[in-house]
């Protein structure tokens, strides 16, 4: 750049450019200023309409007639929950009304309007104030919430609900028989879970206060869809819900019955909840989703913060009372805080190796069978959670050990770590060195280490030539829905399935199916008789040989459970660890 | 000068139709839809294909991209997906965020660049100058999230001084305000601030070998006078052209720091929406980031053409 070296010359250019710098910036700072004052709502603080911390100590118990829950149609209680070091007293403890609970979440949710999606997110931050007829007890079994029980006629293909009376949504309004129609028709319209619902003919309001639905076929299947989490059918004021499209809620419309109301959704900033003061079942322990949920905070706050260390950092120096599955490796150091309380959530998510048989030499039985026999799950584990046992646990059913379902069909064949078996087994399936592709991501990391720990043993152990490929979620469910000619073995983790939804699997697993691409007659009959089944015995028949088919016949491999941990203030009392939502009801500030 | 600017504005429309194209084009070349994710991780392919269906994806590739071009031709970004609001409202929102943090870090940069660089430049070839230069490219190499992470350790968990991450607008809480954006600012600031700094010193070592400043120092005056009249203002020529590129740097590249610090802005709003495929929100994002550099190269091009007339008539 040519200079002029006078200085008196230069002055006035100089002069000239330093004050378009200073123009420069005036825009900015005028723009700064008329940006800024159109954003309206704030992130901080803002009390609202609350009132002061009052102590209204579990007093007005009586308020909502409500009889004890029923008890539930699963006749074998299941095991025990595994223990977690919980924080709950066993009895009912009276908490402290009032103050503001800050936590501090992972993701933020796709959608409030529940029905279209499945995402976990979108349960956990709904289920605070919209509530559904029958729901998950904590053991999960079906308990009643919005029903105050349910009778199902002999032939099985009518079920009556009677409705709790009383409750009040959050505008004011009593909750009758009518809006219950009105949200299943809406729901009916806008799930993304449609075929779930295949079995219904059609419901009516019997009177203000029962409702019935009638089934083409009598089963099991429709009460489990019906308290089932993911997609489910909340209860919303009919003159609200009538009519409304799939995602065009605002946030006036989230009228619900829960222990909270939504007052403001900023997305990605924070979801604020406000105390219904009103809430019908304040009494009694928390029962899974239902219960006694006592809102004891004036006001939750939900702050999703995806950086798991800016999540932690934000926990130590008191941003938020509580943090949504910390980095494993801050386990040993959070654990010795005074401060601090930390919970191991178990029975959070499964991990398979999802095969695909439509493609060689994965279509082999054989070559299927070498893969299971050389797996040694625990190390898969401690790849998986950088050496913590904690976090994981090894147990061959694609059920949690708390589940109704649990069973150990086919148990001889899971973590054999038989490397001479393997062998022969690849032998004879006539392998000879191609390239096995095994498409995972980062975006969940457990997967991806859950994926490094099988290539190293499947390379070392068996010389298998195994090719990683690592791209993110989306990409990667494209490619394995679509793309089947391009993959053999496929990450992902399987949630509620182990848990409460046995016949989610089929949708992975039965003929026909885009996931596995397995064809396996016999298994398909198993899914069906589960399905069709109308006593819990049978279904648990079907399910068991579900298992000892998917192990016998390699229908995908199983590795371990993982569990997660969460970190909470000391100072926070009734928090138990449960699979979702996290249930902040029935917590106070001791 | 009108016909220059006139010049000027006359590419700016082709160049944002061109980048408009480019980024419809490259995020249908990601594999994988909002749909995906929107219906969950458990999702079903059935249940997949309801959501798709709901979000209008499930139409041809070529319709979609005439419809949106119609579209924003309109004033119109769209609907995001996953927000059930306009794009214009949710970038609306964001925007004042991602500015402020830019004008903060932009005046940060600027004088701890400038005074930086002059004291190294000043005593070129020292030992000050050694550890100015160190740190300058320390600063050019530290990740902004290293660095912001580090800072959220000292400040937030162990002085306990500032929030570790958050927002609240200026409007509700000018302290408040501060006190989240300080930390972020800082981070983003000192990062370009080692830009600065290296070029004000290489262009203060050239003024300062320039023989009218021999003869400044000749006629008696003082050396503080020397350096910063005489030296420092025939110096910024190159300093302003490095602090008119570093806004545009502000605005389009303040994303990880708000990942980090949790910030409300419109680079994370670009990051989510890239996660989830998001579309609109991508599209509208980057073409609103896209006008905003546009806009500044613009305007320091035409603030040059102004000042040195052998660029408006060459």
């Amino acid at each position: 750049m040519a200079r002029d070296p006078l200085s008196t010359a230069m002055s006035r250019r100089h002069l000239l450019r330093s004050a378009g710098i200073l123009a420069g910036a005036s825009v900015v700072t005028s723009l700064l200023a008329a940006c800024g004052s159109q954003a309206s709502a704030p992130a901080g603080s803002k009390p609202a309409d609350s009132k002061p911390a009052e102590s209204k100590p579990a007093a007005p118990a009586a308020a909502a007639p409500t009889s004890p829950p029923k008890p539930v149609v699963i006749p074998t209680p299941p095991p025990q929950m595994a223990a977690v070091p919980t924080t709950a007293p066993a009895a009912a403890p009276a908490g402290k009304m009032g103050g503001i609970f800050k936590a501090a979440l992972a993701t933020s949710p796709p959608t409030l309007d529940v029905s279209t999606t499945t995402a976990a997110a979108s349960r956990e931050a709904t289920l605070y104030f919209m509530e559904t007829l029958i729901t998950y007890g904590e053991k999960y079994d079906i308990v009643p919430l919005l029903a105050e029980k349910w009778e199902t006629s002999p032939d099985g293909k009518r079920v009556t609900f009677a409705l709790k009376q009383g409750v009040k949504f959050h505008n004011g309004k009593e909750m009758t028989s009518e809006d219950v129609v009105a949200s299943f028709k809406r729901h009916l319209d806008v799930t993304v879970r449609k075929s779930a619902w295949e079995m219904v003919e059609g419901f009516t309001a019997k009177d203000k206060h029962t409702v019935e639905f009638t089934l083409k076929y009598p089963t099991m299947a429709f009460l489990l869809t019906m308290a089932f989490p993911g997609s489910y059918p909340a209860i919303f004021p009919k003159e609200i819900i009538e009519g409304k499209e799939a995602n065009k809620l605002a946030v006036e419309d989230f009228v619900g019955t829960g222990p909270y109301k939504l007052t403001e959704w900023k997305r990605d900033v924070m979801i604020r909840l406000r105390r219904h003061d009103d809430y019908h079942t304040k009494q009694g322990e928390p029962n899974g989703v239902a219960g006694g949920k006592m809102p004891y905070f004036d006001e939750i706050q939900l702050i999703p913060v995806p950086e798991e260390g800016a999540r932690v950092a934000g926990l130590e120096a008191g941003d938020y009372d509580f943090a949504f599955e910390p980095p494993a490796t801050d386990y040993d150091r959070l654990k010795d805080r005074k401060d601090l309380r930390l919970a191991i959530v178990e029975d959070s998510r499964w991990f398979p190796l999802v095969l695909n048989h439509s493609k060689a030499p994965m279509s082999d039985l054989k070559f299927r069978q070498a893969i299971q026999a050389a797996l040694d799950v625990q190390a898969i584990g401690m790849a998986m959670t950088n050496g913590k046992s904690e976090f994981f646990r090894v147990q061959p059913s694609i059920w949690y050990p708390v589940s109704p379902y649990y069973t150990e069909a086919g148990k001889e064949l899971y973590n054999q770590k038989n490397l001479d078996k393997a062998r022969t087994l690849l032998k004879e399936s006539g392998y000879n060195g191609e390239e096995i592709v095994y498409i995972t991501n980062r975006n969940y990391e457990q997967m991806y280490r859950v994926a490094v720990a099988t290539q190293d043993q499947l390379q070392k152990g068996l010389g298998m030539n195994v090719k990683l490929e690592v791209m993110d979620w989306p990409s990667q469910t494209k490619r394995r829905d679509e793309q089947p000619d391009t993959w053999h073995i496929c990450s992902t983790s399987y949630v509620s399935e182990g848990l409460f939804s046995p016949d989610s699997y089929s949708a992975y697993w039965q003929s026909g199916n885009k996931n596995t691409f397995a064809k396996i007659p016999e298994l398909d009959e198993w899914f069906k008789k589960g399905l069709a089944a109308t006593s819990m015995d049978g279904r648990k028949e079907a399910f068991t040989n579900v298992q000892r088919i998917f192990h016998e016949q390699v229908v995908s491999v199983k590795t371990v459970d993982g569990h997660s941990f969460t970190a909470l203030k000391a100072n926070i009392q009734g928090y138990r660890p449960w699979y979702n939502p996290t249930r902040f009801w029935g917590c106070w500030r001791g | 000068m009108t016909v220059y600017i006139v010049r000027r504005l006359l590419i700016f429309v082709p160049t944002l139709f061109a980048t408009a194209l480019l980024i419809f084009l490259m995020i249908y070349l990601i594999p994988g839809d909002p749909s995906i994710l929107m219906a969950g991780q458990e999702a079903t392919q059935e249940e997949i294909q309801r959501v798709r269906e709901q979000l209008g994806l499930n139409r041809p590739f070529g319709v979609r991209m005439i419809e949106w071009f119609w579209q924003v031709l309109q004033g119109n970004l769209g609907t995001s997906h996953f927000m059930a609001m306009p794009v214009s409202q949710a970038l609306a929102e964001r925007f004042p965020v991602t500015l402020g943090l830019a004008f903060q870090a932009w005046c940060i940069s600027a004088l701890l660049g400038i005074a930086a660089g002059v004291i190294a430049g000043v005593r070129h070839g020292r030992f000050l100058d050694w550890g100015v230069m160190l740190l300058a490219v320390l600063g050019v190499s530290v990740p902004v999230f290293w660095l912001g992470l580090n800072m959220i350790i000292v400040f937030s968990v162990t002085l306990g001084l500032l929030p570790t991450g958050g927002y609240v607008a200026f409007t509700d809480s000018p302290t408040d305000y501060a006190r989240y954006m300080l930390m972020p600012a800082l981070v983003l600031g000192i990062t370009h601030a080692a830009v600065v700094a290296r070029m004000t010193r290489s262009s203060m070592i050239e003024v300062l070998s320039q023989d009218f400043v021999r003869t400044a120092r000749a006629k008696g005056l003082r050396e503080r006078v020397v350096i910063l009249r005489h030296g420092l203002r025939n110096a910024m020529i190159p300093i302003i052209t490095i602090l008119g590129i570093i806004v545009g740097e502000l605005i389009a590249g303040s994303v990880i720091t708000e990942t980090v610090f949790n910030l409300p802005g419109v680079g994370r709003l670009i990051i989510e929406a890239v996660k989830r495929r998001d579309y609109p929100v991508i599209q509208g994002g980057i073409l609103l980031v896209t006008v905003g550099f546009l806009t500044v190269n613009l305007l320091v091009d035409i603030l040059y053409a102004w000042a040195n007339p052998r660029i408006r008539y060459g």
